[in-house]
């Protein structure tokens, strides 16, 4: 008798057990399913501390550069990256901005440029003032372009768009230079007339192609 | 009652919950701008299960994705993507299940997804399939950018489509 009162009261307390237990799992389960992949995680340092960046760029946002190691300590850096990040969207909408109406200058250039070369000559006022106008429009688009804070991947090994972008725009850059340098010379050395006109040309086909190539 | 909670504990036993298999398991976006489109893919994602252990089926489920964790095989529109998605004020991006219903149509799933700061209810059927003794769920639904309040990045002054398309495939072990 005694025995099986025992067996008796022990079952029960393994069924009360068994339907804790039960219940404990699936309300702790509901509750945490979503809390557990919210734990903090350390933020990776590539996202807010950039390392590689163009030497432009070095010149501003490096450790040496005149923000004076922008991404050294570790106070408020994330906020500090966040800024920046704004500001890079920000400066790079500038820059096709500016590509786009450098590019308008330089059709309307071209067009001036030929008239010019067929001897209406009082078309070299307005010849130099456009140029002027593509100068700043151009030097304007290439800061926006140069001087972003850095990106925050760098990790293509192949030869992508925007790698071909910046090809392109050191043609570009090597034919505006070179196309201000033999404009100014021409008045003493009329031969140097078509190679003007190549740099001017080379200038533009470039940096059209450096529109096209890049992707968003 | 009883019987019940007998049959779950003998369930219990006998079933062991698949485990999630990260390799097989994967979120695609793809984007579109009249010019070209384009895919960015992570598989790196965090995901919790509650199955329903009598039925083998799941009950509830949470997926986590870092924004920083999507490649689209170009670096300079990866860091784009950070930009536009404020990815550091808004890292993940997090799907949670309130109701997943099987039916004889493949399973409908209803839940909230918070992207970009911004949390909205959504619905998609999912689809399951046994793989090499793995059960695969993936489905496919749209996603609306300014739903999100996610300004939409342009190209020659041509924004990208305000519709995305986002495929997903999770993978368990059985």
């Amino acid at each position: 008798m005694f025995n099986y009162l025992n067996y008796k009261s022990l079952f029960k307390g393994f069924i009360l057990l068994l339907f804790i237990s039960c219940i404990n799992n699936v309300q702790a389960q509901t509750d945490s399913l979503l809390q557990t992949l919210l734990v903090d995680e350390k933020i990776d340092s590539q996202l807010i501390a950039p390392k590689k960046m163009l030497f432009t760029q070095e010149l501003i946002w490096g450790e040496k550069g005149i923000l004076k190691n922008r991404y050294g300590s570790n106070q408020d850096l994330v906020e500090r990256r966040k800024i920046d990040l704004r500001i890079r969207r920000k400066m790079l909408q500038l820059h096709q901005i500016g590509g786009f109406v450098t590019l308008g200058g330089m059709v309307a250039q071209g067009i001036i440029g030929s008239q010019l070369y067929k001897g209406s000559y009082q078309l070299k006022e307005t010849h130099e003032r456009l140029g002027t106008a593509i100068n700043l429009s151009y030097g304007f688009t290439a800061i926006n372009g140069l001087f972003t804070p850095p990106s925050t991947f760098k990790r293509d090994k192949k030869l992508t768009s925007i790698r071909l972008h910046k090809w392109l725009a050191i043609a570009h850059m090597s034919g505006m230079i070179a196309t201000n340098i033999l404009g100014t010379q021409i008045e003493k050395n009329y031969a140097l007339k078509p190679y003007h006109r190549a740099a001017a040309y080379t200038s533009f086909f470039s940096l059209a192609a450096a529109m096209v190539v890049i992707k968003f | 009652m009883l019987l019940h909670v007998i049959l779950s504990f003998i369930v219990s036993i006998f079933f062991q919950s698949p485990t999630y298999e990260t390799s097989a398991s994967s979120v695609t976006y793809s984007m579109r701008h009249k010019l070209h489109s384009w895919q960015g893919v992570s598989k790196d994602l965090k995901v919790a299960t509650k199955w329903n252990e009598q039925k083998n089926e799941i009950e509830q489920i949470s997926i986590v994705v870092n924004v920083s964790t999507f490649n689209s095989g170009l670096s300079s529109r990866d860091s784009h993507m950070m930009e536009v998605l404020d990815g550091l004020t808004h890292p993940r991006i997090i799907f949670s299940s309130s109701s997943v219903q099987y039916t004889t149509d493949g399973i409908l799933v209803k839940g909230k997804l918070q992207f970009h700061g911004v949390e909205r209810m959504i619905e998609t059927k999912v689809k399951l399939e046994k793989v090499n003794r793995k059960l695969v769920f993936s489905g496919s639904m749209p996603v609306l950018l300014e739903d999100y309040k996610v300004e939409r990045p342009s190209l020659l002054f041509v924004k990208v489509d305000n519709k995305i398309q986002i495929d997903f495939q999770v993978a368990y072990n059985h």
